[in-house]
């Protein structure tokens, strides 16, 4: 854990040095550069979290974890762009992996919804609250 | 072969084909299978089942022909880096096969039953199997991602597979909503971690992983850049799989998918995919990952203090057996996450022994409770037990051994497993001079002795309660007897006789063991 | 000039998608959600455009927002699903720890991320003046197959067991047949096989389909579902 604070109290430190670091987060958005990408999906990733947690519709909570995976996604774009502009020579497996993550996700859509419809039949519901026959 | 080369360079050659006869063998099946339930009249559902079964030996012939042939020449890789044949993809693909066979086993008259007697879940079944395998040899996270969802999709199905049951569809409900959240999770961790290494290749992320562990920091004091996203990456690996295996902060799908779905489903799912996350789970935590111990071992060893609390205590109260399996599973995945924190020879032993055992007594006591489990009648309850050994003697002897095994009686394959999940732990709290692996180990033996408790509970109902729970006779088919008793002679022999599976064990695990030595430095 | 037109593109998709994304979570009407995502979709091929990427763009557009958010839809609107009733919250005090413990979280992920930046291995990206290729088509298909051969292999698998699954679980089929005899040998009760003899559980035991089925008083016919 210490791990995630220092770089914190880092950057404190150094903010004294206004030369590179001061506006360091005024260049992170100015350039196209990798974080503000990087920090787009966090908050997808996020939000995709928070609309699992506190959403009852089981189609609703569906369609966060595609946010999530979408957030992924853009992980793996920006990372496949950036690392090629490295000079990696795998920066195209960023790209291949979205497209394997778009596929799954279709199959996903296609399971989770028949089994939506197995449910709604004999429940006549789609609230997870409803769902109650084992304890939640 | 002539229809694969483009150019004149073929994308692949026979030999590499040879690499994966296992899985082609059990996909050519399952496709068999999914063309015999068209074909074949609903009375002659079950010779699907006998087919699968045919097909699971198949494969296993096959890939007991593969470590013949190469047990000196191990690790194969083909398929541009994205398969890697080792001693631990093929004890894993030998622990899936096992699994599989004995669930296809017992569940051929439990589908009579329920009246869903369709071929599909045979070739559902063998899909599953073709995802676990391919887990256990995928060497990048490309192959492993999409290997883990075919085999987690397949499951969504086959938990909601009795899809007239409300329960068997709000279980399936759950575990998709769950396992599909999981999965995302754990993507946006294998996405940082792609970010980190530029390579989706495990062995390449192990190298660069260990480049910037020992890169230089920029400022006195600061980690070094790239750790902290590095850190935020694996966190995230370990959360989603966390949920695979069902460990504590992310178990709570486990009991309502292992009550709602069909039994025979809840015998695969806590033995064949528990142990496929768990492939997967020391494929990159050691391979990949192996690097980065010292910051993952202690938080796993938390994780698997907690797991093994709730997993026993929860189970104490619980009156429904599958759901008090569920919270058993559930304890024996915190035993289990031991032998990765101790990460020796002893420890993946340990792991390897112990999935191997507890394959065959769970699934043994799924399988008895499937006889319980009639027309009319649920039979999932711990009180459903009552009076077995009056009514059958041999059912509820196997029960007990099955009961004594899960609980880790020495002369059973459960105690030998634990012996050496623990050993292993002893032994890395020597070489590293730490106490907290000690109290560990104390911490796990305690929980043990509860877990005793909640195990005898049957074997309390079933000897030592006068009135039978009903005199309906049991369901009982040629396959299921056979498969009980298969499981329960392993479960004995390997209690009494373990040296050559710690042999085989040693024998196949011995490089990672020495591959995540390496990597400690 | 350019500079601040790619930051002005930027600022508008990156809105887009976290709008549409609030918008997605805080909709009480599922359809309005579903809506909502397509706008994440399409935010994010913009993006994906910034980023060099067209094929991936354009996938989205067409699997994403077109095959799947379609399934969505379409089964929001066979189940007819009325509006989610807000539900009182329970553990009030609870929110604003949630909402900060959540925005720390987001917070520090965004620190980690930013400090990226500072890594020293790869020279700044956009320092290189030649385009990228490796979002273009050809690069992407050449990847898929030859080293990611095996893993599109798997996706065929996936896909048909998608399909057999989907099928499996979305078929009507008739309600289960009460009476109908379990095929194969069977040990069956007394008071089963003669009515009359009601409580007596005694086994009795019958060899094969037919042999039950007799003993039920069943014909031939009744036997089977299909």
């Amino acid at each position: 854990m210490s791990q995630l604070i220092t770089p914190v109290l880092a950057l404190l430190l150094q903010a004294e040095q206004p030369t590179t670091r001061g506006g360091v987060i005024w260049q992170g958005i100015q350039h196209p550069d990798l974080s503000k990408f990087l920090v787009i999906a966090a908050l997808l990733f996020i939000i995709g979290v928070a609309g699992v947690l506190t959403r009852r519709n089981i189609i609703v909570i569906f369609m966060s974890i595609e946010l999530i995976l979408n957030a992924a996604n853009l992980n793996f774009i920006a990372f496949s762009r950036y690392l090629q502009d490295a000079g990696y020579p795998n920066a195209v497996a960023g790209q291949v992996f979205t497209v394997f993550i778009i596929v799954v996700a279709a199959a996903e859509a296609a399971i989770g919804l028949g089994i939506v419809i197995a449910l709604y039949r004999n429940r006549e519901t789609i609230f997870v609250d409803k769902i109650d026959l084992l304890k939640w | 072969m002539f229809l694969l080369q483009a150019n004149t360079t073929a994308l692949f050659s026979v030999g590499e084909l040879q690499l994966l006869a296992p899985e082609l063998i059990l996909t050519v099946c399952a496709c068999a299978v999914l063309v015999m339930e068209v074909v074949l009249p609903y009375k002659r559902g079950k010779l699907t089942g006998y087919f699968s079964l045919i097909a699971v030996a198949l494969a296993g012939a096959s890939l007991f022909a593969q470590w013949y042939a190469n047990s000196y020449l191990l690790p194969l890789t083909g398929f541009y880096g994205m398969v890697r044949i080792d001693g631990f993809a093929i004890i894993f693909k030998a622990i899936f096969l096992i699994a599989a066979a004995l669930s296809i086993a017992v569940s051929l008259r439990y589908l009579d039953i329920e009246g869903e007697q369709r071929g599909e879940f045979y070739a559902l079944v063998l899909f599953a199997t073709v995802g676990m395998m391919m887990l256990a040899c995928g060497y990048d996270l490309i192959a492993l991602y999409i290997s883990l969802e075919l085999m987690a999709l397949t499951f969504y199905v086959l938990v909601a597979f009795t899809k007239r049951e409300r329960r068997s569809n709000e279980a399936g409900m759950k575990y998709f909503l769950l396992g599909a959240f999981s999965s995302g999770i754990l993507l946006y961790g294998m996405s940082l971690l792609f970010g980190v290494a530029g390579s989706t290749n495990l062995g390449d992320i192990a190298h660069k992983i260990n480049e910037v562990l020992n890169a230089p920091p920029m400022l006195e004091g600061a980690p070094t850049p790239l750790r902290p996203m590095l850190l935020l990456g694996m966190i995230a690996l370990a959360a989603g799989l966390f949920f695979k295996i069902a460990a504590v902060p992310f178990h709570m799908w486990a009991p309502d998918a292992y009550e709602g779905a069909p039994t025979p489903v809840t015998a695969f799912l806590s033995t064949g995919s528990k142990a496929a996350s768990f492939a997967l789970y020391m494929r990159i935590f050691i391979e990949a990952l192996g690097g980065m111990r010292a910051d993952w071992a202690p938080q796993l060893g938390l994780v698997a203090a907690i797991t093994i609390l709730v997993g026993n205590w929860a189970a104490v109260t619980q009156t429904n057996a599958k759901r008090l399996l569920a919270y058993s599973s559930i304890s024996n995945a915190g035993y289990l996450l031991l032998g990765l924190v101790a990460g020796n020879t002893y420890g993946y032993v340990g792991i390897i022994l112990y999935l191997l055992v507890y394959t065959l007594m769970n699934v043994g006591a799924f399988g008895v409770i499937i006889a319980l489990h009639r027309r009319g009648i649920v039979g999932d309850r711990v009180d459903d037990m009552t009076g077995l050994a009056q009514k059958a003697p041999g059912m509820a002897a196997m029960m007990a051994i099955f009961m004594l095994s899960l609980g880790g009686l020495p002369l059973t394959g459960g105690f030998i497993g634990k012996y050496f999940l623990f050993g292993g732990l002893l032994q890395r709290g020597a070489t590293e001079q730490k106490n907290w692996y000690y109290w560990l180990a104390v911490w796990a033996i305690l929980n043990t002795v509860v877990s005793f408790y909640y195990y005898l509970r049957f074997v309390y109902a079933m000897y030592f309660r006068e009135q039978p729970a009903d005199n309906r006779p049991l369901a009982l088919s040629p396959a299921l007897n056979t498969a009980l008793v298969v499981a329960c002679i392993g479960v004995v022999f390997i209690g009494i006789y373990p040296q050559p599976f710690i042999h085989a064990a040693q024998a196949l695990i011995g490089a990672l063991a020495a591959s995540g030595v390496v990597a400690l430095r | 000039m350019s500079d601040i037109l790619t930051f002005i593109v930027f600022i508008l998709l990156a809105g887009l998608a976290i709008g549409s994304a609030l918008a997605m979570v805080a909709q009480r009407n599922p359809l309005y959600s579903a809506i909502s995502l397509i706008g994440v979709f399409g935010a994010l091929a913009g993006l994906y455009l910034t980023l060099a990427a067209p094929f991936i763009a354009a996938v989205q557009i067409i699997v994403y927002a077109g095959a799947i958010m379609v399934l969505v839809v379409f089964v929001i609107m066979l189940l007819n699903v009325e509006e989610e009733v807000r539900r009182p919250v329970r553990l009030r005090y609870l929110v604003p720890t949630a909402v900060l413990l959540a925005a720390v979280l987001f917070a520090e992920a965004a620190f980690i991320l930013f400090y990226v930046n500072d890594a020293p291995a790869p020279p700044s990206p956009l320092a290189t003046a030649e385009p990228s290729t490796t979002g273009l088509t050809a690069s992407i298909g050449t990847g898929l197959f030859t080293t990611y051969l095996l893993p599109f292999e798997i996706t065929s698998i996936l896909i048909l067991m998608a399909l057999v699954g989907a099928m499996t679980l979305a078929r009507r089929t008739a309600a289960r047949p009460q009476d109908l005899v379990v095929p194969g040998a069977q040990v069956l009760p007394l008071q089963m096989v003669e009515p009359a003899r009601v409580g007596d559980d005694t086994p009795v035991r019958s060899d094969t389909t037919a042999e039950a089925a007799r003993t039920l008083g069943l014909n031939e016919q009744e036997q089977t579902r299909e």
